[in-house]
Order: C-alpha cells, then structure tokens, then sequence
C-alpha cells in the first residue's frame, strides 16, 4: 500500500506533474513546498479546523452516518431517483458551504500564516493554488461522507431508465463531487470579493460575517416561505409582467423561463467565481499580509477628541468601582472588534442571532397576549436571546490578542470580582437590553405599548436569566486564550438539555400570557432569580479569570514575554 | 490608599529566592534589595533569569522558596496589596490590539482603581508627553513598536507606583524618546521612586543607574554600584565586567565563524 502511494507521488511530483503546473503559471517546486506545510500546520491544527486528519476523517464519518440514515429514509418514503438525488445534492451544498466557508476563512484571511510567506519569494499564483489543493482534500473527505452511503441506496429505488441502475452510485457520486466543486469555488471566490474590495481593516470582521451567511440564508429562505403572504398563492394577481424582451428569450429557451433563469444563473456564477479567484490569486499575500500589519492599506484614525462616557459611569456606581468600568469597557469594545470570538459566534450561533433579526419580523401581527387561535411566535424570542447569551459567554474566554492577557495578571486580584461585574453589565446591555430597547419600540408599534412593554420586559428578565447561567460557561479572562484548534461549541447534552427546557418554556408562557398579572409576577420572579444566580456565577467566573492568569505563566499567553527573554 | 513605605525600610527586599521551571531550578537562592530613589540594573546573559525573577517580583509567578517582599508585602501572599504599588513594563508584551490607547490605559488605570478624573487626566498628559495625544483614538495594531512601547511606559506609570520594573523598556523608542525616558526614569528616582531595569544595553545602564545586579545561571555573581564593579575590572568597563564574571573573556563571539560560512 505504501509503495502504491510513494508511486503516485512520484508521479505526481515527478517533470510531467511539474510541466503542468509550470504551464498554469504555478512553481512547482515552491508549490509542494506549501501544500507540504499547509497540511503540517493543519495536522497542527494551526490553520484550520479540518486540516488535522483526525478531525476531517471524524467529520466525515459522522456525516457517512447521518446520511446513511437519512437516505433509508427517503429510500422508505420512495422517492423519485431525481428527487432523492436533488435531496442529497442540496444537503451536499449546504453542509459544505457551511463547512467550507469557516475553513477558506481560516485557510485565505489568517494574517499569521501569511506573514511568514509575505516576506518570501512566494509568488500569488503559486500560493493560492497550494491553498486551493489543500482545501480539495476537505472537499473530498466530506463530500464522500456525505454521499457514500445515499449513493450506494440510491441502487434500491426503482429507476425509470435516464440512468442504469447500476451505474447509479457512479453518476450519483460525479455529481456531487461536482456540486462540492462548485460550493468550494463559489466559497473561495466569495473571499476573492471581499478581498478585492473591502478595505483590509475591515477584511477580518467581513470573513466573521460571511460566515455566518450559509445558515442566514437558509433561515431567511425558511422564514421567507412561512411568513404571512399578502395574496393567495396562486392567484397570481400581484404577479409582475415579464418585460418583452425577457418573454421572448424565455419561449425561446428550452425548458421555459425557468430554463432562462438556470442558464442566466449559471453565467452569474461562473462569473462570479473567475473574477474572485482572479482577485483572490492578485497580489493576495499583500492584502492579507496588510492585515497584521495594519496601517499598511488603512488610514490610521487620529484625533484628540474623547469618546462620550456611555453607560460606563453607570457600570461603575452600580457594579462595583472603576475595575467593573473596565470590565465593561474592555468587553464592551472587543465583543464587536474581536475576531475570533465574532468569527467563532458568528458560525456557531448564526442560527440563532437569524432568529433574533428575524423571527420579530414574521411574528409581528400576533401578539403574546393576544393569541387567539393562533401561536405567537415572539414566545420563542425570550429563549432565542437567551441562547444567544449561551453561545456568546461559551467563547467569550477566547479572543486574538489573548497575548494582552498579561495587563491583568499584573492587575491587584482584588479587583477581579468587580471586573467580572462589568463583564456581565457589557454582556447584558449588548445582548440583552440592546434587542429588547428594539423590540420594545417594533412591537410597540405593531401592539401597542402596553403589550410590548409587558412581553418586553418579561422577555429581557428571561434573557438575563439565561445570561447569569452562561457566565458559568466563560473559562476564564474574557478574550484572554487563543482559539482552541477544535472548535469548541456547546456541549450537545447541555444544548439538548436547553431546548426541551427552552421548548416547555413556551408551553408554559402560553398559559402565562393569559393573565397580564400572572405575566408580571412572573418576570419579578424570574427577575429575582437572574439577580441571585448572577451573584453565584460572578463569583464562579472571578475564581475562573484569577485561575487563568495564574495557569498563563507556563501557558502561550507569557511565552513572548517570559522565560524566553531570559 | 496605600500605606508610605517607611524611612530606610527597601522596597524590594529578596532572600534566598528559588524558583523551578518544570524539573530544572533556575534561581538557586537569589538575594538583593531594592531601596527607594535607587535605579538598579539587572543584568545577565539569556537564561539566566533575569524575566523569571521580575515577574515573581509583579506577583505573576509565585516564589519556589525564599522570602520576597515588595513594599513591604510578602510574595504571594499579599501579592494583591503589593501589585498596586508596582509599575510593570514588559519587553515585547502583548497588547490588546483593536483597543484604542485610550481605551488601553483606561482598562488599566481602572484596574488599578485610580479615581476617574485624576486618571483621565494623567492619560491626557502622558499621552502628550509621549507625542501620541493625536493617535488617543487610533487603534494599537496601528502603532509603531516604539509607540506601542510608550503606551506600556504609560500604563506602568498611571497609578503612580512605589517600584517601577522596566524590562527593555527603550526597546524601538527613538532617540529622543529614549533621552525622554532616561530623564523620566531619573526623575522619578528623584522622587523616591525605586526602578529595577533589566536590560542586555549595557551602555544604556551604564547611563540610567546606580547599581548593577547581575545573574548568571539563576545566581547572583555581582552587585554593587557601577563605579565599585567598573574598579573590579581591569579594563575598566561594564562590558568588562560582565565579560569576565559570566565567563565569556577572552572567548571568541564567533562572528568570524560565521562569516566563514558564508564565504564557503
């Protein structure tokens, strides 16, 4: 086995594999020399959370599996072979959109990686292919698990002679590794994009964001399709006039209008994906080399003027002196400045924060107290903030400039308990009352401000709530670890746990919200208990922060400044 | 408020520090005091624990044996109490990058619970001291080494601290910024302030201080004023100094040898 693959290397590598890639304007010889690399630090988990083989073989089995299970099923339910093969295409497409835009993210704007290489006789071409096969790797691992074991089922439904049955799995397979091919390209030219014309300051906090777009989009799209219609679906009436132009060109088209649209799209695509790749191989390594060094593309902002106190002073009367201003401060500003952590919230709870923008929007005409046949959805809202609180306190503890971490171990252990209270003050009016203000003037609106008052305030006790429990999951100093190489999410049991409470939650508020009384004496309650369990945790998470930075001395975070000086 | 060091008493005073990086010990009993208005170099060739025992100093690491007390706190017991009167610089620290220099020193003057007013305007006045008043809003990944380096002088200076522990910390300041800092840490002493500086610039401690304390291998081989280990040279230098007592005299830099490699 080992003499097979010495061989396909050595073909591979050897002058003819060298000619081609010579040919497609790419260094042979530096272009192993990276894809080399690139997988050591991924088997390093240095680059990427799918780089190691472990994790990628993991993801792939777990994928190998869930599939599996899904395609007995749909195989059961007997579906058509294009329906079944659709079925397992679309989940190929959004799993690894998914997948892959958090890992061309780690792989194409991690400053630290490309510093090293910027300095190098490297050049973009060279790099960005050994970038791209490095990611082809991924691609495969998870588009076989995906669609290994549908391929194979797909034998047993009953085909109508477009493909033999035996050849089934073949066809099957070609096609979504095409589909992942397409996914990956769209994906790193989605980078290219953002790399061509947002400015390199703003380039990290773009990735963040665009992560998190897989899971927008279909949420939006889910959302979409449920919310309230104007007309009957059908009727047509307010269907516009296709323009004349377009009328014709669709009759003339195979497959009607829609076959104008597909074609149209593909173009689009296809488009789309050279002129990203095109500005993703351009002069890369600079831009992205920018980012560390920062200043190098964006203007340095200057000026002497102070910014205004905000709820800082507040913070400070309330929560403990001027160390609980500094924790609200220090967080207040890294929660949207941070990468790691919005890149890390960004993919994780992407779900969630969709929910937050749009569940108000969808469930805007029916209000809590007022139910009648119908469920509100603004019942899920308290809960949907609340699990926002979870995802965000989860990987609060992790951040970019973890090195900094050292100015508070330098910092009177006094001053930590206090500080933990402003943490939680920065938490509570960027997840908590932020929302709720909004929500508070939308429904107010929509009905009227004695029902949005008492579902807002209701709400925002629930979220505290939730918020003063999280705070057990923050492991230590606020922005203060680096990012751990796998990525570290809820755990599942607690994330289950949190949904069956979450879910007979809103069983229960839909008898509560009967009464305006029931409704108030229970926010005092839950109000109450925010308090109390917030007293608890703050002391659990001051404890975490000291331990911290006590284990940092023989930890990453004092390496730089610590023995190696010495 | 925290309580005056009284008269004659040392602000650092250290007997017998041990301290243990994994299985191999790397200071074997050090001792020295630091006295108010004193600026002590700390000297020594890498390794030799000169980071290791400033950062036991800040109440960071935790003394393997031995007694440390800093302004009169013993370490670590009451590292707390004694982290207020100490100003800590760092060589190459991390800084958090996307806060602003205001932001920076106001985390850290609030974590040293100065009172806001009188914090706010130190930072306007050691931010137009350091030249970096027009860059208060401009965020740190967009500083200069050299103005990164002035932040962290700022940050150790804002609680107005009884012990100063500077590692390098002209480290990528310009010229006159340096002059600017040699002042300032003369000043300071002046005030009764006592500066323990670890540096490898051993021209700028020649300059900067009274005394010199240099390690070797986690031992204390010299401390005295640099006029009474200058006489104990024959060559009459610190670089002599340190030369003959870490035992690098007469031994070759290697320099030639490496510019023999590169010819071959």
């Amino acid at each position: 086995m080992n003499a097979v693959a010495a061989f396909g290397r050595r073909l591979v590598r050897g002058r003819a594999g060298a000619r081609l890639l010579a040919r497609c304007g790419i260094d042979p010889h530096r272009y192993w020399l990276l894809y080399d690399l690139f997988g050591t630090l991924g088997a390093r988990q240095e680059v990427s959370m799918l780089g190691a083989d472990y994790s990628l073989r993991t993801a792939a089995l777990l994928w190998f599996i869930l599939s599996g299970l899904a395609s007995v099923l749909v195989v059961v339910a007997g579906a058509s072979p294009a329906g079944y093969l659709l079925v397992f295409l679309g989940l190929t497409a959004f799993m690894l959109g998914v997948h892959l835009v958090s890992e061309v993210a780690e792989n194409l704007v991690n400053p630290v990686a490309e510093l090293t290489l910027a300095h190098q006789p490297v050049d973009a071409a060279t790099w960005s292919a050994a970038k791209l096969s490095h990611l082809g790797k991924v691609i495969v691992f998870l588009v076989g698990g995906m669609n290994g074991i549908p391929a194979v089922a797909g034998t047993l439904l009953d085909h109508p002679g477009w493909v033999p049955t035996l050849a089934y799995p073949v066809v099957h397979l070609l096609a979504a590794l095409g589909v992942g091919l397409v996914v990956a390209l769209l994906c790193c030219s989605l980078f290219g994009w953002l790399v061509r014309f947002v400015p390199v300051g703003r380039l990290k906090a773009a990735a963040a964001f665009a992560q998190a777009l897989p899971l927008v989009a279909f949420y939006a799209y889910y959302f979409a399709r449920s919310a309230p219609a104007g007309d009957e679906p059908g009727t047509g009436a307010t269907s516009p006039e296709l323009p004349a132009a377009l009328r014709t060109a669709a009759e003339a088209m195979p497959g009607g209008l829609p076959g104008l649209l597909a074609a149209a799209g593909g173009v689009v695509t296809i488009g789309a994906i050279g002129f990203g790749l095109r500005a993703l191989s351009s002069a890369h390594l600079l831009r992205v080399a920018g980012l560390m060094r920062s200043g190098v593309r964006t203007p340095r902002r200057r000026g002497r003027r102070r910014r205004l106190p905000g709820a800082g002073p507040w913070v400070a009367r309330l929560a403990g002196g001027p160390a609980a201003r500094a924790g609200y401060a220090y967080v207040r500003a890294l929660l949207f400045r941070d990468w790691q952590f919005l890149r890390n919230t960004g993919m994780n709870a992407a779900g969630i924060l969709a929910m937050i923008l749009i569940v108000p929007f969808v469930g805007r005409e029916v209000s809590p107290f007022r139910p009648g046949d119908d469920f509100a959805l603004a019942h899920a809202l308290p809960h949907a903030a609340g699990f926002a609180t979870l995802f965000a306190c989860r990987f609060l503890a992790f951040g970019n400039d973890h090195m900094g971490a050292w100015t508070f171990a330098a910092a009177p252990e006094c001053v930590l308990r206090p500080f933990a209270g402003g943490v939680y003050a920065a938490l509570w009016v960027v997840l908590v009352a932020a929302p709720h203000l909004a929500w508070l003037l939308f429904f107010g609106w929509h009905w009227g401000a004695p029902d949005a008052a008492g579902f807002v305030i209701y709400s925002a006790a629930v979220a505290s709530l939730y918020l003063a429990g999280a705070l057990r999951l923050t492991d230590g100093l606020p922005f203060g670890r680096p990012s751990p190489g796998t990525r570290t999410t809820l755990p599942v049991s607690l994330a289950i746990g949190l949904f069956i409470a979450g879910a007979i939650a809103v069983g229960l508020q839909l008898l509560l919200f009967r009464s305006a009384v029931a409704v108030g004496a229970a926010t005092l309650v839950v109000a109450a208990g925010a308090y109390l369990l917030a007293r608890v945790t703050l002391r659990g998470l001051a404890s975490r922060i000291a331990a911290s930075l006590h284990q940092a001395p023989s930890g990453s975070m004092f390496r730089s400044v610590g023995e190696l000086e010495d | 408020m925290t309580d005056p060091i009284p008269a004659g008493d040392p602000v650092v005073a250290v007997d017998g520090l041990t301290f243990t990086y994994g299985s191999g010990e790397v200071l074997h009993g050090v001792s020295f005091a630091v006295r108010p208005g004193e600026v002590v170099g700390l000297l020594g060739p890498n390794g030799a624990g000169k980071s290791t025992t400033i950062k036991i100093l800040t109440g960071i690491l935790a003394p393997g044996g031995g007694s440390v007390r800093v302004a009169g706190c013993a370490m670590p017991e009451r590292a707390s109490e004694a982290k207020r009167r100490i100003g800590y610089v760092p060589e190459a620290a991390g800084l958090f990058e996307s806060l602003t220099a205001e932001e920076y020193l106001e985390l850290v003057g609030r974590l040293q619970e100065v009172p806001e007013d009188r914090l706010q305007a130190r930072i306007d006045r050691f931010l137009e001291q350091f030249g970096l008043a027009e860059d208060r809003v401009a965020s740190l990944d967009t500083f200069s080494k050299g103005m990164r380096q002035k932040v962290l002088l700022s940050a150790a200076l804002l609680h107005n601290p009884d012990l100063l522990l500077l590692d390098e910390p002209l480290s990528g300041l310009d010229v006159n910024a340096g002059i600017m800092v040699r002042d300032l840490i003369a000043a300071l002493a002046a005030e009764g302030k006592a500066v323990l500086y670890s540096s490898h610039v051993l021209d700028v401690v020649e300059r900067v201080c009274d005394r010199a304390l240099i390690l070797h291998e986690g031992n204390v081989i010299a401390d005295g004023s640099l006029d009474a280990l200058r006489a104990s040279a024959e060559r009459g230098s610190l670089e002599a100094v340190f030369r003959q007592l870490t035992g690098t005299e007469g031994v070759a830099t290697g320099a030639a040898e490496i510019v023999a490699g590169l010819r071959s």
